[in-house]
């Protein structure tokens, strides 16, 4: 399923669909500013899977978000998009070549609108052939019944694929999914990874899967960017990060026992919070929770080192000038 | 069914009250200086020396039949006095709650679209003057500057007393309509202004309010972004995609606030000479007329019967999540 290693030997070189430079976003709640990403850069080549990982709170959902052009105008974004080569706006200029999925389909499905009828909204058409088709690629029975039938008479993978379907009748090159397994229980969770894994073989599609879940990650995506405190950890193709990891927050994750129960808790087995964006942060993030960590860690920010091609690690421990 | 039994509810209770309440039913009716054999007389006629239940059941039987029985007060029969002025006091409500809808709705929508921003908070502002100003002072209000002062509108009544057509529906409307005479349609409607207006201010302000904090609470839903991206024109997104399921709430209150408007319509017709429903029910109370205070409460009942009804029906059209029953 997973390409990881034709990238990583350089036999598969895609062009690169959409780069991202040192993306910063601060909110300005009356609380004081909150700097939720800080300065990530990233780049996904086409037909390409990239997983972004991190706890709770680290900037995955807000980083899709200030890319897509839906942050409240309260929010400042900073830094520079290019889709092939071309310099892009952050004002929402991506939504016409990116279709988001979400967690939660009870919430990202309109409950008083058919299926169908949303699918004529978004794809324009009305050719019912042609509407459940859409219906047809995301992987549901029967499609033609579908389109009369309305959000809340579908069980949670059945809403998560007419909500895929929706994505995939906007015609996207891009697929931005938020957590989109994290709602659903294991068997529909598997279906719905095969389901991208599989969309993103027939139509080329390059897509950002947000997952908390490592597991999730491991099983479709090329390459992962592990988050942290709105800044990148560790990046790198997918067997790079999970089998070799350097950064000892990817080390952390990867020995925590995900747990659906435990989306949106701190992970068991890392002890301290996430910090929360409110407070400036002198030296490394993660320093206050690293068993790593030393003097240097909380005196300077760490620069990515690059370890090999295409893997990065945002840690002094990997700092080869040392 | 369930409103069957409502409206048996109130017909038992409007017939306990008005037999058990006045001591003495004939003696009303005849009048306070009628003497000994014409009370009874009338206890005869009316047959009100019947047991209970036996009254009860004629008088279920009259109702059925569309026989309100007979004004205490005017001696007339009330379902006739009930076909001059129900419509009238319909034909404000129904324009009222038109009005409301037909402003309130793309106001609420244009609200929220504009939170925050200036043609937001006059709208806001309006909708709180419209439910918190009293009725009878925003009707004098407008008599005072579109009739005594700029002589634009009519000061009161349904039509100029030189206007005359046939009273088919009751509704003048229709009426001046059915006649196939311009001038009096245009007098009709002249004369409707002001009081559907005044009307109409509480159910408006209403409906702005309600559609706003809808549209609010949708617009901030998943899949509003999620059509963003894909998207669907914001004009679509705002009328279709979330004022669908922004009007469940205001619909519900709009329609208590139309029957709540066919009972408390008392002082919009007092202010314009009205004569509705509001004026022959007040004027029923004051010379406790118990028949046509019975019969009153019975036609609001069956208002407000018909309205849930109509309710449940739009609201299991609007959301395929309600079942009717
Ligand atoms: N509208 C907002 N105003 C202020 N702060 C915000 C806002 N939205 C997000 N944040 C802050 O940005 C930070 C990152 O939030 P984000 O939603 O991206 O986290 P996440 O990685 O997606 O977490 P989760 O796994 O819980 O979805 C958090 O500290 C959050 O409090
Ligand atoms: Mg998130």
């Amino acid at each position: 399923m997973s390409n990881a290693n034709d990238i990583e030997s350089g036999r598969l070189d895609p062009a690169v669909a959409m780069s991202v430079q040192d993306l910063h976003v601060t909110f300005y709640p009356p609380s004081g500013p909150v700097r939720a990403v800080r300065g990530v850069s990233f780049e996904l080549r086409e037909g390409e899977v990239l997983g972004v990982a991190g706890e709770s709170g680290c900037g995955k959902s807000v980083l899709v978000r200030a890319l897509l052009g839906l942050l409240p105008a309260t929010a400042t974004v900073e830094g520079s998009l290019e889709l092939d080569g071309e310099p892009t706006t952050l004002d929402g200029a991506l939504q016409s070549e990116a279709a988001l999925v979400y967690q939660n389909p009870g919430a990202s499905l309109n409950p008083v609108f058919t299926i169908g009828q949303q699918l004529q909204f978004v794809s324009g058409s009305t050719d019912p052939t042609e509407l459940s088709g859409f219906l047809l690629q995301a992987g549901l029975k029967d499609p033609e019944q579908l389109l009369g039938a309305y959000p809340h008479q579908f069980s949670g993978g059945m809403g998560q694929r007419a909500a895929v379907a929706l994505a995939l009748a906007q015609r996207p090159r891009l697929l931005f999914a938020d957590e989109p397994t994290t709602a659903l229980d294991v068997t529909t969770q598997n279906q719905v990874l095969e389901l991208i894994a599989e969309l993103r073989q027939r139509h080329r599609l390059s897509v950002v899967l947000i997952s908390h879940d490592l597991a999730v990650i491991k099983r479709v995506c090329d390459r992962v960017m592990v988050l942290y405190a709105g800044l990148v950890a560790e990046t790198g193709t997918t067997s790079q990060v999970l089998t070799s990891p350097s950064h000892p927050y990817t080390q952390a994750l990867l020995e925590s026992v995900p747990r659906p129960q435990a989306v949106g808790k701190s992970l068991a087995s890392i002890p301290g919070m996430v910090p929360d964006g409110r407070h400036e942060i002198l030296g490394c993030a993660f320093a206050p929770r690293c068993s790593h960590a030393h003097d240097a860690c909380v005196t300077e920010e760490p620069a990515m080192n690059q370890l090999a091609v295409g893997h990065s690690v945002r840690c002094v421990l990997s700092d080869p000038t040392r | 069914m369930s409103s069957l039994l409502v409206i048996l509810g109130v017909v038992t209770i409007t017939f306990v009250v008005s037999r058990l309440v006045p001591s003495d039913p004939a003696s009303l009716y005849a009048g306070a200086r009628a003497r000994p054999a014409q009370v009874e007389q009338v206890r005869q006629d009316l047959n009100l020396d019947a047991p209970l239940m036996s009254q009860y059941v004629s008088y279920i039987g009259d109702l059925l039949r569309g026989d309100f029985g007979i004004s205490f007060a005017t001696k007339r029969p009330i379902a006739q006095d009930l076909r001059r002025f129900l419509p009238a006091t319909l034909e404000l409500a129904f324009a009222a709650t038109a009005l409301s809808m037909l402003v309130g709705i793309p106001a609420g929508v244009a609200a929220a679209a504009r939170r925050h921003r200036p043609s937001d908070t006059s709208l806001r502002l309006f909708a709180v003057l419209g439910v918190s100003v009293p009725v009878f002072w925003s009707a004098l209000l407008l008599q005072l500057f579109f009739s005594s002062k700029l002589d634009w509108l009519p000061l009161a009544g349904r039509t100029d007393a030189t206007t005359s057509f046939n009273e088919v529906t009751g509704f003048f409307l229709v009426d001046a309509v059915l006649s196939g005479s311009w001038s009096n349609v245009a007098d009709v409607a002249a004369h409707l202004v002001l009081p559907v207006a005044v009307m109409a201010a509480y159910p408006l302000g209403l409906t702005i309010r309600l559609i706003r904090g809808a549209m609010l609470e949708v617009l901030g839903a998943d899949y509003i972004e999620a059509a963003t991206v894909a998207q669907v024109p914001r004009s679509t997104v705002l009328s279709r995609l979330a004022l669908k399921n922004s009007l469940l709430p205001a619909l519900t209150i709009l329609g208590l606030t139309f029957a709540y408007s066919v009972s408390s319509a008392f002082l919009v017709e007092a202010v314009f000479a009205w004569p509705g429903l509001g004026k022959y029910l007040t004027d029923a109370i004051v010379r406790v007329d118990f028949p046509v205070i019975t019969a009153a409460a019975m036609v609001i009942a069956v208002v407000y019967v018909a309205v849930n009804l109509i309710l449940d029906l739009v609201q299991s059209w609007l959301d395929p999540r309600v079942q009717l029953s």
